[in-house]
């Protein structure tokens, strides 16, 4: 495939690849800090296991990225980031909390929905297989800080993360945040694991307002400012 | 995508994951859910194994952790999260409010007061014989 498309898929995918390599970092550096502390070691287990799923992820993205490439060549991964998540000075449990909500219950449960609703349209068989296999997956992750969060809330508080919670949100969607007005309609190019940007925007608003921000709420969270954070 | 079960799902199914240590290597099992001893369940509180015609009632019982979610990712025309989550929901609440989850160990899933009654802890209730 050289057509244009093809250029967006390969793009595409080669940005998820590095996303998912960024995510196994992260993860394990997760389970590190669980196994540090003074928690259900479950917790450490599911952290591990999610770093080992995310670097297959990035596999089966890379195997995507070749076929979108072909004949050419495929592009070199994408360097990693240096990437830094929440204030450095926090102590280590406090670390591990934001970690836990910012990957897990803000990242994860948004790209649950949005990988229910690719792969509810995906056409070509291999998109679609890549697709399941993650999201079968991503649940476990969300679940992860969902579980982190409520273990921590069940004993003390977790509402000092409410102010943070915007920056989790642009972080997850990359700083976009606001559907793209105007300009050329993006490609369909949905049978191949790829939402138009409004479409994207509809159901990160609609998991953001029925499922992450009760979610929070439901801990201890205060959500008004991340709420807000989302335009309307 | 009905939205209100995946919550259900992820937030209800995370949070208890923490509390009942199973998470996504075992979660509830059929056997579990037919009366054997939950993780962090006291002896004295531990109900009794039914017999054989109940077991044959809960062998399809899933957890929210493992067969219950491949249901939910599982090829189907009209998948989405709803229909097969609140089949789980209906085969996991065995003795308890219709549509709500059903996990318990009584050790782990209860909020503990100083001087007063032990209460469920929110978005769960007690189940096969179990009371905080």
């Amino acid at each position: 495939m050289l057509s244009e498309d093809g250029r967006l898929l390969t793009a595409v995918w080669l940005v998820r690849e590095r996303t998912e390599r960024e995510a196994r970092e992260l993860f394990a550096g997760l389970a590190a800090d669980l196994g540090a502390l003074d928690v259900d070691p479950v917790l450490g287990q599911m952290a591990r296991q999610a770093a080992a799923d995310e670097g297959r992820h990035a596999r089966r993205c890379r195997a995507l990225v070749a076929r979108f490439a072909a004949p050419a060549a495929p592009p070199a991964p994408l360097p990693p980031r240096r990437l830094q998540l929440g204030p450095p000075e926090l102590p280590i449990a406090r670390r591990a909390l934001y970690a836990s909500v910012a990957l897990s219950c803000v990242t994860e449960t948004l790209a649950t929905a949005l990988l229910l609703e690719l792969r509810r349209r995906a056409t070509d068989a291999t998109v679609r297989a890549t697709l399941h296999e993650v999201l079968r997956d991503e649940v476990d992750h969300a679940r992860l800080g969902w579980a982190h969060l409520a273990a921590v809330a069940r004993t003390g508080t977790a509402a000092w993360l409410a102010p943070h919670v915007p920056a989790m949100l642009r972080a997850a969607l990359g700083g976009q945040i606001a559907p793209v007005d105007g300009g050329a309609p993006d490609p369909d190019l949905s049978g191949y694991g790829l939402l138009p940007h409004a479409e994207v925007f509809r159901v990160v608003r609609a998991v953001a307002a029925e499922v992450l921000f009760p979610g929070l709420e439901r801990f201890g969270i205060d959500t008004a400012e991340a709420r807000a954070s989302l335009p309307s | 995508m009905d939205l209100k079960r995946l919550f259900h799902v992820l937030v209800v199914g995370g949070s208890v994951a923490a509390g009942c240590e199973r998470s996504r290597m075992g979660g509830l099992t059929a056997a579990d859910a037919a009366g054997a001893q939950d993780v962090g369940m006291p002896e004295s509180a531990a109900p009794e194994v039914p017999g054989a015609a109940e077991d044959a009632a809960t062998s399809d019982v899933m957890s929210m952790d493992g067969a219950a979610m491949d249901l939910i990712l599982m090829d189907a025309a009209a998948m989405d999260v709803g229909a097969t989550a609140d089949a789980a929901v209906a085969t996991d609440a065995s003795d308890g409010p219709t549509g709500n989850p059903c996990f318990c160990s009584p050790t782990r899933c209860c909020d503990l007061h100083e001087g007063a009654p032990a209460t469920v802890q929110a978005g769960v209730h007690c189940c096969w014989g179990t009371k905080c």
